[in-house]
């Protein structure tokens, strides 16, 4: 766990859940797992809070509880689920394009509340999309797009409980079926229906409530399942590289195959399964409208090309082809890390850097007569790279006694280390971003809070149908010099939101490469 | 580069033209202080990306920071309790509280079940109501007792407390003779200690009684 990540975490955490759960997140960073006593006292907080709070952690799947060796429950943090609390918005942003709003509603829901049973989730979408639309979308709607986002598994069951013996265990024992994690269950849709329509008091309800009005999957919770939508985000990262190298019908192509082959093969293993390409042409013509002539010289191109997306394995019935996701991944980091290069040193030491990555192992002087630089800019050049750590050197003694002056320094490329290196930049500017946006909201928390209320006044001025002029007698409320200070604020704070969106987008593909490694 | 200062200390080991330094150039000037918290960029970075696609990324996540924060998932940080009780903290820190998470205790610890408040609030609330008709009742029976004993003897009647009451009853027999006429109901003060100058004109009579007046 290095510092920044865990800074990084700890400042997500209180972004989303308030200080006393960030206090007891970084304490179980800091500390590995410890029992609900030791947090207690080395947080100095109440009581009822530290409990609060752990229950908020294990509900949204950031904490897990397992019985120590002492019988007391041990609370451990998972720090790369906290880290994904950044990717939220982009998880349902991809709903909404694969299944629409009803799809973006209910990724939405299962986010904000971490774990819900099937008909709470149908229940409460349905409920928002009617408030929303006037044509409502009926329960049925809802629940056939939950039923498409389980069944291409990007929603999946929670751990189970275990059935309890004779003596009640301190803590549930959780397990996870794999055969079970994406079975449907049988819900009421009529309760759900019944509940959207009636306006009973709460109290009646829960005297009335029998068998018959439960739902029978109250034990069954759901979450998103990350792992799918980074191997829906990755997918979609090649086919744009593929569609910004070789152009839009490359990346149909590329589509299509990959899309044939995500149902047989491991997402994460480093080639997809192999693909015939009959069935490369029966798919592209019919899911795009390519025409099938034009689709071999595509598959050359794409097979032929540097950033190698496609391979192909054999001739066998006109040729047999798999996405390299390792290799186009590696593509991917390279070209990354090329532009941080560029941006940082100059164009001059990105020739160098590519030189070397093309190159592998090269000397100084080869340096120099490879780039087309002049002798003194290449040095300073490769010792800047060198200094900042992009650049490694290997000595090659020519001598046994390894004289300096008698020894080959050949500098190479690192590939995973720069890529780990260029991580924690990343983790270390995002929790800068978070902390400087934090501290301009506090700063100008008056004057904001100032213009909620102003807002709110002019809305129930509105409702009630008031005059022109006193909406803007109270618009008048705030200065122009305070209006002023206002934009500026906002357009800071989008600003640095951006920067946080894009630095997730950038440390999602670097993490993707090294636990690719593993 | 740790070469470069060795050797400039103890005589030229290093071959120093491969280092790109003549004979005779200046070697760079040492670095006194650590590199500066905020160096400056020399150009201007590229502008983030921006599109409709971000737009809407931004909007999301704007709008789930809020939903987060309104929720009952957000936990209110410990308030400290500042010296004076200000008539604004009303509705500075009044906001919504969230509404209330309901967790599916089965699935946590059993050390983790937060009480509900509002049995909380119930208990506190009986325990003293209970007391306070304990304590009515025994006052009462006290209050009884000395009434009986009061309509009997005469006897000060602000024993509340049972020792008081006991001592009292106890001392009246005694007493009686002797602080009849200095003791009244209500008053601590000797009663032939006031003179309200009813006498004053008879005294004139006989002064032999008073001392000298002043």
């Amino acid at each position: 766990m290095s510092k920044a990540k865990n800074n990084l975490c700890s400042v997500l955490l209180k972004e989303h859940f308030g200080e006393v759960v960030q206090k007891i997140g970084t304490l179980l960073m800091k500390k590995g797992s410890m029992p609900l006593r030791l947090l207690i006292i080395d947080s100095k907080l109440p009581l009822q809070k530290v409990k609060k709070a752990l229950c908020v952690l294990i509900q949204h799947n950031l904490v897990e509880f397992k019985v120590g060796s002492r019988g007391f429950p041990e609370y451990t943090l998972l720090t790369d689920n906290a880290l994904l609390l950044l990717r939220y918005p982009r998880y349902i942003y991809n709903a909404k394009t694969l299944y629409g709003d009803t799809g973006e509603l209910i990724i939405e829901e299962l986010l904000t509340n971490g774990q819900m049973t099937m008909s709470a989730v149908v229940g409460k979408v349905t409920l928002r999309l009617s408030e929303a639309t006037e044509s409502g979308v009926s329960v049925n709607q809802v629940k056939d797009v939950f039923v498409k986002l389980v069944e291409t598994q990007f929603v999946q069951r929670c751990s189970v409980l275990q059935s309890f013996d004779a003596e009640k265990p301190v803590a549930p024992t959780m397990n996870v079926y794999e055969k079970e994690m994406y079975l449907i269950p049988e819900i009421k849709l009529h309760l759900i229906r019944k509940s959207e329509g009636s306006d009973e008091p709460p109290a009646k309800k829960r005297r009335v409530e029998t068998q018959e009005d439960k739902q029978p999957d109250e034990d069954i919770y759901w979450r998103v399942n990350f792992d799918r939508f980074h191997h829906y985000l990755r997918d979609q990262a090649l086919i744009t590289a593929a569609s910004r190298r070789l152009g839009p019908k490359a990346a149909d192509i590329l589509r299509t195959i990959l899309r044939l082959a995500e149902t047989r093969s491991d997402p994460w293993a480093p080639t997809t399964c192999c693909v015939s390409q009959q069935e490369v042409f029966e798919a592209v013509v019919k899911e795009t409208n390519i025409v099938k002539p034009e689709i071999p010289p595509y598959l050359s191109v794409l097979t032929e090309d540097s950033a190698s997306l496609l391979s192909k394995v054999e001739d066998r019935g006109g040729g047999v082809y798999t996405v390299t996701t390792y290799k186009a991944l590696q593509q991917l980091v390279e070209a990354i890390i090329m532009s941080v290069v560029e941006d940082r040193f100059g164009s001059k030491c990105c020739r160098i850097f590519r030189l070397l990555l093309m190159k592998k192992y090269l000397e100084q002087k080869q340096i120099e007569d490879l780039a087309m630089i002049p002798a003194k800019d290449t040095k300073e050049y490769t010792y800047k790279l060198f200094q900042e750590k992009f650049l490694n050197a290997h000595e090659v003694p020519r001598t046994m006694d390894h004289a300096p002056s008698r020894t080959f320094f050949l500098f190479y490329v690192n590939i995973s280390q720069v890529c780990r290196m260029v991580v924690e930049r990343c983790y270390k500017a995002a929790h800068n971003a978070i902390s400087r946006q934090e501290w301009e909201t506090r700063e100008n928390k008056r004057l904001l809070e100032k213009q909620q209320r102003v807002e709110a006044i002019i809305a129930t001025l509105r409702e009630n149908s008031a005059d022109q002029t006193q909406i803007d007698e109270v618009e008048e409320m705030i200065t122009p010099p305070e209006r002023a200070q206002l934009s500026h604020t906002k357009s800071v704070v989008n600003k640095l939101e951006r920067s946080q969106l894009q630095l997730d987008e950038t440390m999602f593909i670097l993490t993707l490469f090294i636990n690719f490694r593993k | 580069m740790a070469g470069r200062g060795r050797g400039r200390g103890r005589g030229m080991n290093i071959n120093v033209e491969a280092l790109g330094f003549g004979r005779g150039e200046a070697l760079p000037a040492p670095t006194l202080e650590p590199p500066p918290l905020f160096p400056n960029l020399e150009f201007k970075p590229r502008p983030l990306l921006s599109g409709e696609e971000h737009d809407y990324i931004l909007a999301l996540k704007q709008e789930l920071r809020g939903t987060l924060k309104d929720s009952g998932f957000y936990v209110q940080p410990v308030v400290q309790k500042k010296d004076v009780e200000r008539y604004t903290d009303k509705y500075q820190h009044g906001t919504l509280s969230g509404s209330e998470i309901k967790f599916d205790w089965k699935r946590f610890p059993d050390e983790l079940k937060l009480k509900a408040p509002k049995r909380k609030l119930s208990q506190v609330g009986n325990k003293p109501s209970c007391k306070k008709q304990r304590i009515n009742v025994d006052v009462n029976s006290r209050l009884e007792e000395l009434e009986s004993l009061e309509h009997t003897k005469e006897s000060d009647e602000e024993g509340e407390k049972k020792e008081e009451a006991e001592e009292g009853e106890g001392e009246v027999d005694g007493d009686e003779v002797i602080d009849e006429e200095d003791l009244e109901e209500g008053t601590d003060y000797a009663m032939s200690y006031f003179d309200n100058g009813d006498n004053y004109l008879d005294e004139d009579d006989d002064n032999l009684d008073d001392g000298p007046t002043y």
